[in-house]
């Protein structure tokens, strides 16, 4: 992995934005093989606020957002440039070759719930016990929290043991943020969380969206301006330039909605309008 | 009108098969009825020994052999090929998946005369100079083994290849290692598919005639150990069936009922297990 690395931390970089900064990435770049996929992004991401990645297809959200738990390992022809800054730590030089300690620290919510086919209880219990937690009351306990708090606990409290594939589809997302939640993570990263949820369901993750943020950072990759509109609180447009996705503009919600400063913005905005 | 047609032609291919594996029962039970009736089933499992032509059928040293021989090369076989198909699945790099599948197919391929003739050759006299005879139970649960390690691997690897890649997102944004994911979460998704190789392999193992006749002894009798020599039924079917008359050959007739009983058992074990299973 080829990078350009920059001592750079996050906390140096606050001007302009309000509160901590958890995440920054500086100058980050990401190809698959020799087809680059992102270039020059540059980004702050406030902590304990939901910060909303939108754009088009093809503008690179996803990708970016796995640039930021380094889910970018898994295939082998991947090349990540520049920095990426959780804290003070370089997730790349201070978190080591091993990425299990930084996503630990920066959990994951897909775009197809993806439960294992197992229980409800094993569902939450296996990274729990992985990481060390063999006591039985203690994982109870603890699995009793996150259900809690996603709002499952009073639909799925008495029936740990049914299979989590028994769970409707709304269910199973807010069963796989609790997965999330489990080993306290400071971000959680959530690549279109809705978009295979109806109606319903989607509204219940987006106030399920708005709660966590006091506890965790957020990053939610949306297509839907709307949803944005209702959840961020920081907004950051990607758009596919020649082929490769950059990051256009970002700002709090209020400022890039009202007060859209590039031209793209302006014309992905109103589009959508 | 074309879909009509393909219905029908589909329906009647499956008819056939369906009506050809019916035939074959009832031919096996009708030639086996008046063997029944006339000695009695018990005979087959009291009788003092087995010399059919002398009207003594028993067949229990035969079926314990049949069972200890597909057992036993289930207990070496599955665990190698488990971990075989999780090392070509999540370890290997890539240009050793391919060979090392080609190979394998190449193995679960190869006739079973060919592992006859290596156990005889190669495989029994290394087990004599260790245990006299070397021609024994031990031979033929290594060379069935050997057998069925390739079918098992193949329908395990296919099972992995099939498990839905999210689940190993899930796995790794859960920050589990790879080796906890594997025991953990991609060998229990996948109990259906390795129920299905082992069956499998077990079927092929019981159902194995000229590698296991090759290198056994076959001598009926019950082993008292691993290196006693062995006649599993199978093999006792092909070596007695050519002079076999009247109830002796009704005895042959009854060995083959009780091997498609117990593959029919192995089938519905699996079914029970796939049953239990959550779906994907």
């Amino acid at each position: 992995m080829d990078r350009i690395t920059e001592a750079v931390t996050c906390t140096q970089k606050q001007e302009n934005t309000s509160g901590n900064i958890c995440l920054c990435t500086e100058s980050l770049c990401l190809s698959y093989g020799t087809r680059a996929a992102l270039e020059n992004v540059s980004i702050r991401i406030p902590s304990r606020s939901v910060t909303a990645i939108i754009g088009p297809s093809g503008s690179g959200k996803s990708s970016f957002l796995c640039c930021l738990n380094r889910m970018t390992d898994l295939s082998g022809s991947t090349t990540v440039g520049g920095s990426v800054h959780l804290g003070e730590h370089d997730i790349h030089r201070d978190l080591g070759k091993n990425p299990i300690a930084l996503r630990r620290r920066v959990g994951m919510v897909f775009q197809l719930p993806n439960p294992f086919p197992f229980s409800i209880w094993k569902n939450l219990a296996l990274p729990l016990t992985h990481h060390g937690v063999a006591n039985k009351r203690e994982l109870s306990g603890i699995i009793e929290q996150v259900l809690r708090r996603v709002g499952l606990w009073e639909e799925v409290g008495g029936r740990l043991r049914d299979s989590a594939l028994t769970l409707s589809g709304g269910q199973q997302q807010r069963l796989c943020i609790a997965r999330a939640l489990v080993l306290e993570p400071e971000v959680l990263l959530m690549d279109e969380p809705c978009s295979s949820l109806d109606p319903l369901s989607t509204k219940r993750i987006e106030t399920l969206i708005g709660q966590l943020k006091d506890r965790y950072t957020i990053v939610v990759v949306t297509h839907d301006l709307a949803q944005a509109r209702r959840v961020a609180d920081h907004v950051a447009l990607f758009w596919n330039v020649d082929g490769v996705g950059r990051l256009i503009e970002q700002g709090s919600a209020a400022r890039i909605f009202q007060h859209p400063q590039h031209e793209l913005t302006t014309t992905y905005l109103e589009g959508q309008l | 009108m074309t879909d009509r047609l393909l219905t029908w032609t589909l329906g009647a291919a499956t008819l056939v098969v369906v009506s050809l594996i019916a035939v074959i029962a009832v031919f096996l039970l009708n030639e086996s009825l008046d063997t029944l009736n006339r000695v009695g089933l018990g005979r087959f499992f009291s009788d003092s020994g087995w010399s059919p032509t002398m009207g003594r059928f028993n067949i229990l040293p035969m079926i314990v052999a049949s069972v200890l021989l597909m057992a036993g090369a289930v207990i070496v076989a599955a665990p190698l090929a488990v971990l075989t198909a999780v090392f070509l699945r999540f370890y290997a790099p890539s240009p050793v998946v391919d060979t090392g599948r080609r190979i394998i197919e190449v193995l679960a391929a190869m006739p079973s005369v060919v592992y006859g003739l290596w156990g005889l050759v190669v495989l029994v006299p290394v087990i004599a100079a260790w245990q006299q005879p070397g021609a024994s139970l031990m031979a033929g649960i290594l060379v069935l083994s050997l057998m069925i390690f390739p079918t098992i691997t193949i329908v395990v690897h296919s099972g992995l290849t099939a498990m839905p890649q999210r689940y190993i997102e899930a796995s790794l944004a859960l920050a589990l290692n790879r080796a906890y994911m594997v025991r953990r979460v991609v060998l229990p998704a996948i109990r259906a598919s390795i129920a299905a190789g082992v069956t499998l392999g077990a079927a092929r193992a019981i159902g194995e005639t000229m590698a296991v006749m090759m290198v056994t002894g076959n001598i009926v009798a019950v082993p008292g150990d691993l290196f006693d020599p062995v006649r599993a039924l199978t093999s006792n079917i092909a070596l007695e069936m050519a002079y076999a008359l009247g109830d002796h050959r009704g005895a042959l007739y009854i060995s083959s009922l009780l091997l498609l009983a117990v593959v029919i058992l192995l089938v519905l074990i699996n079914e029970f297990i796939v049953s239990n299973k959550c779906e994907y």
